[in-house]
């Protein structure tokens, strides 16, 4: 019997143990607050798909990381979602100084979280930290630290190496938000301050409990309209159906990003509405030259004649439009394909291309994708079209760091990928079609013309010359079809029916400080 | 006892230091590259490049290992994350005591509710009650936690309004996911417990204690469910280890701050510092369990114990 006892205590102490170490993760947690009927609602809860890694804008490089950045921090400039205009931020007013050269005003009535006042100081530490930081040295790369210039307290300029029409684009992309120098000198390293981020912005971090949520509070000193909601809570709900689910049982106000099975239940939802808009993401299929067949143009263009892409790209993804192109048409630089650039299906034009090319008898090709449900069943679609004109395709579904790795040495014959351009700029495709850089050389793809191109681009002030450029060049990838574009897709999210205010951006980095009450 | 007990902490630092070695092992030889997938999508090869040198993976593999090792020997030092660059041990400490409530939660209520049906249908052998309590086990076993899951959400959240969707928050919370994580480990125990009353229950000793006139109360939880409660144990144990190395599929279906779906999601990540320091926090979690399991035989089954004080490992 004193046995049995023993027993007993010591499992009751265990528990005893775990349940105080376990504590209540929520502590402090303000959305406990205003559960009760009848109080008014100060909380909005957004529904995140995955854990961001850091809060510090230049070393992250995540679209569930950055969306938290753009709700504490504020930019030089920011893009108006509704015009596509790039309006004033923490700067009133800029200009070009000469063509390497922005001089920026900036506002004088701007505070950090931390009590600090915002001055040109931070706006150039922001930008000289950013140039040593890696994951987002693309968006600093085309600017030169040296020629930073303080001309007093609340005016700067900026310097590019190169002329650079591109330059306010880019400082639309989050990586760019100006970060507080005291706090982060303060915090004493990036990864500490990655952890207790301060910015300007119109919420400021409050607390982050790690793999559930991160809580934010009004700032009452924001130099902008102050939003409505006093609390903002982004949770980590990784389950594209429980996010759906905690949407429609009203524990989530907005969540992004749903598979399409998520969409169609949510569209039937009494309690929250599904809202779409275009992105700056194209799903394309990349051809690696480097595998003798994918080389010649004819061969390429065959597998697209193969293919109903419209058809088959709209039962994988269920939303989006069919892609005519590498450019989404939320892009302003976009020009729709013409009348001889539409590539219906064509069985056997498709065949005759193949048989022009010497592959009259097909071959066979390797087609990768990762565990995304619509990639898998896209890859399967397109293997089974291709059979028809003898291309054999193997579907290798991997998972996604595998087939990053593969791609990223030039493995792949053939992938299934999403590209998202940086910002709403034409330069962002680049990377992926101009010899040298990493996405042609995925697919080991140079051509001399489109090359050029994108030089001229890259450097012309004009912008009517410059749209002339990025027409050309669409209308040349169209036909030399170094990928299949598959289909642009649509940022869906769903709201609670009693808020609106949605900022709908591109690149899913609403800020919901627009967010307010119907 | 205390001298085996010490005995077998000893023996557990070089199944320790073997488990370090084998993910060490395997996190460097699989595809895929950390400094990739934080770069993210579409990122330069100078900025991969970059990342590999700041993260160290440009060392060689013998040199990051005794680094490793190295750094938990001198301050139990189990690196920094990739991800999100802060020490591991926070990581999985923030992580590990929400695990672990889940985990003990589940275990108490599959043990209660398992050893009681186990009980019952082996006294009840081939009756009606029986079948049925087989019959739920069977079921605890093939239903997948995801789906599981999903449809007590459906019914207790969305439909009866009685239950959060996610979070645990509040302490209704977690009664969805304790129920659902207590699934298989609660049939495992029932067909254990029945399988092993059923041995005891036509021993000899049994028939002579029916024989002496005892009640069937007593006969059944003193003489039968004491001597079935070995295997019981192991089952309990082995549940209650794989619990704590956090339910991963509960964890994602309710979505819950705990180890498991923090491990996948590092092992998807290839933040190798998070899977070593994980499995490493699993493996002594599981070593102390076994050792537990292996002390609550010896206050079971006096033999076990005069075995143990005899210095010798018992014959199973």
């Amino acid at each position: 019997m004193k046995s049995h006892l023993r027993i007993l205590a010591l499992m009751l102490a265990m528990v005893l143990l775990l349940s105080a170490c376990g504590g209540s993760p929520q502590e402090g947690d303000p959305s406990a607050e205003n559960t009760g009927d009848g109080e008014v609602k100060d909380t909005l809860v957004i529904g995140n798909y995955a854990e961001p890694t850091v809060l510090d804008p230049p070393n992250q490089n995540m679209v569930p990381a950055a969306l938290v950045n753009v709700q504490i921090y504020d930019g030089l400039v920011r893009q108006d979602n509704e015009t596509g205009e790039i309006v004033p931020s923490l700067a009133t007013s800029w200009e070009y100084v000469d063509d390497y050269t922005i001089r920026f005003h900036l506002r004088d009535d701007v505070y950090f979280h931390d009590g600090s006042k915002m001055t040109a100081e931070d706006v150039k530490f922001t930008f000289d930290r950013g140039a040593t930081c890696s994951q987002k040295s693309m968006i600093f790369e085309p600017f030169d630290p040296a020629k930073t210039r303080i001309v007093d307290e609340y005016t700067i300029e900026l310097g590019t190496k190169d002329v650079f029409p591109a330059a306010l684009s880019y400082l639309t992309n989050n990586g760019t938000l100006i970060v507080s120098k005291s706090a982060v000198e303060a915090a004493g390293s990036d990864d500490a301050y990655g952890r207790q981020p301060v910015g300007t912005g119109a919420y400021k971090f409050v607390d982050w409990i790690a793999g559930d949520r991160i809580i934010l509070e009004r700032n009452e000193e924001y130099w902008g309209e102050l939003p409505e909601f006093k609390n903002l809570i982004i949770r980590t709900i990784a389950d594209d159906t429980t996010r759906a689910l905690a949407l429609e049982s009203g524990e989530v106000d907005i969540a992004y990003n749903f598979a399409p099975a998520q969409v169609d239940m949510l569209k039937n939802s009494e309690v929250v509405d599904v809202v779409s808009a275009p992105s700056y993401t194209t799903n394309y299929c990349g051809l690696n030259s480097a595998y003798e067949p994918l080389s010649d143009k004819r061969v390429r263009q065959a597998l697209r004649y193969a293919v109903d892409m419209d058809t088959i790209s709209e039962i994988a993804f269920a939303s989006g439009l069919p892609a005519d192109g590498p450019v989404t048409p939320a892009l302003s630089c976009y020009v729709p394909a013409g009348e001889d650039q539409q590539y219906e299906q064509d069985v056997e034009k498709a065949k005759q291309l193949l048989a022009e090319a010497g592959y009259a008898d097909g071959f066979d090709l390797i087609l990768s994708c990762n565990e995304s449900q619509a990639r898998i069943s896209l890859a399967q679609m397109l293997a089974n079209a291709w059979k028809e004109i003898g291309v054999n395709t193997e579907v290798r579904s991997m998972e996604f760091s595998a087939q990053l790795n593969e791609i990223y040495n030039g493995e792949s014959q053939a992938f299934l990928l999403g590209f998202v351009a940086g910002g709403n700029d034409g330069e962002f495709y680049r990377a992926m079609f101009q010899a040298g850089n990493d996405g042609a050389d995925w697919i080991n793809y140079d051509n001399p013309e489109v090359n050029e191109l994108f030089d001229l681009a890259s450097k012309e002030m004009d912008a009517e010359l410059r749209a002339g450029y990025y027409t050309e060049l669409q209308t040349l990838l169209r036909d030399e079809m170094p990928w299949l574009w598959v289909r642009f897709a649509d940022n869906i999210w769903g709201i609670s029916k009693d808020l609106t205010g949605l900022d709908l951006d591109p690149e899913w980095y609403s800020e919901y400080r627009f967010i307010t009450s119907k | 006892m205390a001298k085996y007990i010490g005995k077998r902490i000893l023996m557990m630092i070089p199944v320790l230091l073997g488990v370090i070695l084998v993910v060490f092992i395997m996190n460097h030889i699989s595809p895929g590259n950390p400094a990739e997938l934080l770069a993210g999508e579409g990122a330069t090869d100078e900025a991969v490049a970059a990342l590999e040198e700041e993260l160290g993976l440009n060392d060689p593999l013998y040199v990051q290992f005794f680094n490793y090792v190295k750094g938990i020997v001198t301050g139990f030092d189990l690196g920094t994350s990739y991800q999100t660059k802060r020490p591991v041990i926070d990581e999985l400490m923030d992580r590990f005591p929400t695990t672990a409530k889940l985990a003990l939660l589940s275990i108490i209520i599959s043990t209660v509710v398992g050893i009681t049906l186990g009980i019952i249908s082996a006294v009840k052998q081939n009756t009606i009650i029986d079948h049925i309590s087989t019959g739920f086990a069977l079921i605890g076993v093939s239903m997948p936690a995801f789906w599981a899951g999903m449809m007590l959400i459906l019914l207790f959240s969305i439909y009866l309004k009685w239950l959060p969707v996610s979070g645990v928050d509040t302490w209704t919370g977690w009664i969805l996911p304790a129920f659902t994580s207590s699934m298989v480990g609660m049939a495992t125990i029932t067909r254990m417990t029945r399988s092993s009353m059923l041995e005891v229950l036509c021993q000899d000793y049994i028939v002579t204690a029916r024989a002496k006139g005892l009640s069937e109360k007593i006969i059944i939880v003193k003489h039968a469910l004491k001597n079935a409660l070995i295997p019981i144990i192991t089952v309990v144990g082995i549940q209650l280890g794989t619990m704590l190395g956090g339910a991963v599929l509960t964890e994602s279906v309710f979505s819950i701050p705990g180890l498991g779906k923090y491990m996948v999601d590092s092992i998807k990540n290839r933040d190798y510092p998070v899977v070593q320091g994980g499995v490493l926090l699993l493996a002594i979690v599981f070593s102390l369990v076994n050792l537990l399991v292996d002390i609550i035989y010896a206050y079971v089954d006096p033999r076990i114990k005069s075995q143990y004080s005899r210095g010798k490992k018992r014959a199973d």
